[in-house]
């Protein structure tokens, strides 16, 4: 198993990414930068998205570009509220599912179990 | 003015010039053919008189020359007669006697040189002069035989001859002399010198070209002037042939030339006095003055197609020029009307003025409006009280010399009440003394450049309160994005130590708590993020009635303390679920409601001063009652779902 790939700049969220989906059995490698090495064989990519219209989306192509075959995960602290799951938002970022910040454990969980299913 | 109508005027000028030329060239023809043929028609009349004036000339003078020979053949004639009566009633015996009685009767003709009677069978009988004895018979002698032959022939006239002792030209004048019982007893004949003939035509100059003749009858010629002897005895019938008629033109067998003759006969005698004149000679002078005629008609004539052809060259030139003016006045109409340029020209020296329909048209007037001096046509504009001082300084100052063009914008009310703005530019000519004779110049509507000024600067500053607005959305998004990466931290940890406390625990109710202000920071920034524009999100059923109170409860604390807040549903609203993106329904009552209330607020401790009744000043907030900037930040608004929010 690859494991999850958390790619958060705000360090109390990556360690609470982290700690959420370790307890559910994922293995999770969090990332302070999209420009660090993301491992090839990924399950899934957390990516958090700074200005979802312009440089994040940006980001989440090159992301998307270097990882073709890897489901991603968008969360932003600029997704409006109660958008959560699959979207036409997620298709227009390309990604599989987007989720508002601050979200709850729950939301995130069910993200992931949505996208690579639970851990195994 | 359209093109198509200038082009037809253009056309009609043409026309009317290339018909005026065709008449000046017809009429030059004309002309210059009427003069050539009144020269033409002088030069005949001039021939006709010339032909007449010889005529009658050559034969007055043939009838004078005719009666002088006719007296002075009349004599010799009448010595004839009574030689014989005296021998027809003496019969004179053969003898010196009787020559010495004709050498008697002949003495006093100085003319007749012999007179002789020649008997019956052609034997002299007797002379009148001691010639030679000469007894050879003249019985065949032209004359002679004419005499025998026929009774009263009266005088015969022999052909020329050359005297024998003299050698002089003469002719044989005979009678013929009869016996008792009629029968023919011979002939009393004369000599007659023709000298005095010769010498009378020579005392008389006719000129060059002329010639007088006598001839007998048959045109036998006996005296010429100019003599020419190898022609006497010549026969000249043509001489004689007209003799009753007047004169005439003939060709002479002498020289072959045409002469014009003039004949007359002799009453008594068959002779003929015939003056010629040379047809060339005679026509000399018309002819002369036919070739100067003619050269002078040639020379008008020639100068009269060369003034037409100057004329026609002309007219063409001034014609091409009015058309160039025509053109060029026309393009300017076009330019100015395509300007929607308007011109006027006032006359301070002689009080006239100009003013172009289309000037007449921007100031709201019609284009027969009378215009008599600039004080009166302004004084009956409406131009807008704040300008006309600023048109009359702008005048004033060019005038003065102040300012290098009269140039002024000003509002004008037409008379439908609407206002134009006009923009004037003019220039002054001054006299000698330097005093303004005139003042031209044109105008233009520029309201539509005014109007567009106008929104232009209302789009700069709606430009600018966007990209103020959208520099505040920016930040406000960028701390919304922060504060929820620390409120997901807060909230997220918060869960972690909410299951981690105990239930009913002080340090639980604690966390309780901190999970209850970070859910309200959540709300919070939600709205930062609704008002901000920059967050992502999508559209939904919202619970319209939900938003409206939370927004009023919001608003309510904004408020100024005139205005007062009042709510009120209807039932269909509260069935309503708009379809809208989280937190906008939000903004938008927000900004409909914040925009009456402050509306109301300038307005509104007035209203409330006299008692009016509180007005509505915001009801429904649908889109199309929206400032454009609140429509564009809201996105597409679904028009059937409207909310209301009475203030």
């Amino acid at each position: 198993m690859s494991g999850i790939v958390i790619i958060e700049e705000d360090k109390l969220m990556r360690g609470l990414l982290t700690e959420w989906l370790s307890a559910e059995g994922y293995s999770v490698r969090a990332l302070a930068s999209s420009d660090a090495q993301v491992p090839d064989k990924a399950d899934l990519i957390i990516v958090n998205v700074y200005m979802p219209r312009h440089a994040g989306a940006r980001t989440l192509r090159t992301v998307k570009a270097a990882h073709p075959k890897t489901p991603m995960i968008a969360i932003s602290g600029q997704f409006r509220a109660g958008l959560v799951g699959s979207s036409t938002a997620a298709d227009a970022l390309g990604v599989r599912q987007v989720i508002a910040k601050p979200f709850t454990r729950r939301d995130l969980v069910t993200a992931v179990r949505g996208v690579i299913g639970p851990a195994r | 003015m359209s093109q198509a109508t200038a082009s037809g005027s253009l056309l009609a000028d043409a026309t009317r010039a290339a018909r005026l030329r065709l008449w000046i060239a017809i009429v030059g023809v004309l002309a210059i053919a009427a003069f050539a043929a009144s020269a033409a028609y002088d030069a005949w009349r001039s021939y006709n008189v010339v032909i007449s004036a010889n005529k009658r000339e050559l034969g007055n003078l043939a009838k004078a020359l005719a009666e002088q020979a006719e007296r002075s053949l009349q004599l010799a004639d009448l010595l004839l007669r009574e030689t014989a009566t005296w021998y027809e009633t003496e019969r004179p015996a053969p003898g010196n006697a009787a020559d010495a009685k004709l050498a008697t009767r002949a003495t006093g003709l100085p003319a007749v040189r012999e007179v002789r009677i020649i008997g019956e069978h052609g034997t002299p009988l007797f002379r009148s002069r001691e010639l030679p004895a000469d007894n050879s018979t003249l019985s065949d002698r032209a004359y002679f035989i004419a005499h025998r032959d026929h009774p009263n022939l009266g005088v015969v006239v022999s052909d020329p001859l050359i005297t024998q002792i003299e050698h002089r030209p003469a002719v044989i004048m005979a009678r013929r002399l009869e016996k008792r019982d009629g029968s023919f007893d011979g002939i009393v004949q004369a000599v007659v010198d023709l000298e005095d003939f010769q010498r009378l035509y020579q005392a008389l100059d006719l000129g060059e070209g002329s010639a007088m003749n006598l001839l007998r009858d048959d045109g036998t010629l006996f005296v010429r002037q100019p003599q020419s002897p190898q022609a006497v005895g010549a026969k000249f019938p043509e001489l004689v042939g007209t003799a009753s008629k007047s004169a005439r033109l003939v060709e002479n067998t002498v020289d072959r030339r045409e002469r014009f003759v003039g004949a007359a006969h002799l009453a008594a005698f068959p002779l003929v006095v015939a003056v010629t004149r040379e047809q060339s000679i005679a026509l000399r002078s018309w002819r002369d003055e036919t070739y100067r005629v003619a050269a002078t008609t040639l020379v008008l004539t020639l100068l009269g197609a060369f003034a037409i052809a100057a004329l026609v060259y002309q007219v063409r030139r001034i014609e091409v020029g009015a058309r160039a003016l025509r053109q060029s006045e026309q393009r300017y109409a076009l330019a100015m009307e395509g300007a929607n340029e308007g011109h006027f020209d006032w006359n301070f020296e002689d009080g006239s003025s100009f003013l172009s329909p289309k000037m007449k048209l921007l100031h709201g007037r019609s284009i027969d409006a009378p215009v008599t001096t600039r004080a009166a046509w302004m004084g009956t504009l409406d131009i807008h009280p704040d300008d006309l001082p600023r048109v009359e300084a702008a005048v004033a100052d060019h005038f003065a010399g102040r300012t290098e063009r009269y140039e002024v914008e000003y509002r004008l009310r037409h008379p439908d009440g609407e206002w134009h703005w006009l923009q004037a530019r003019g220039r002054c000519m001054r006299d000698a003394s330097g005093k303004v004779a005139r003042l031209v110049g044109s105008a233009i509507d520029v309201t539509a450049r005014k109007s567009a000024e106008a929104e232009k600067d209302r789009l700069e500053i709606q430009l600018r309160q966007s990209q103020k607005m959208e520099a505040m959305g920016t930040l406000a998004g960028g701390i919304a994005h922060d504060f929820n990466n620390i409120l997901g931290a807060i909230l997220g940890y918060g869960e972690l130590a909410q299951k981690a406390a105990l239930e009913g625990s002080g340090i639980r109710r604690y966390v309780d708590n901190v999970m209850h202000a970070g859910s309200r920071a959540k709300a919070l920034v939600e709205r930062i993020l609704a008002f901000s524009r920059s967050g992502v999100g999508e559209r939904g059923p919202i619970n319209v009635q939900a938003v409206v109170e939370e927004t009023l409860e919001l608003l309510a604390a904004s408020l100024p303390p005139a205005v007062r807040l009042e709510r009120g549903w209807r039932r269909s609203d509260r069935r309503r679920r708009d379809p809208a993106a989280p937190g906008c329904h939000e903004s938008l009552h927000e900004c409909v409601a914040g925009n009456g209330a402050w509306r109301r607020a300038r307005g509104g401790s007035r209203a409330h001063g006299r008692g009016a009744k509180p007005q509505v000043v915001a009801r429904r907030s649908r889109p199309r009652r929206l400032r454009p900037a609140v429509r564009e930040r809201h996105g597409k608004w679904n028009s059937a779902a409207s909310t209301r929010s009475d203030v």
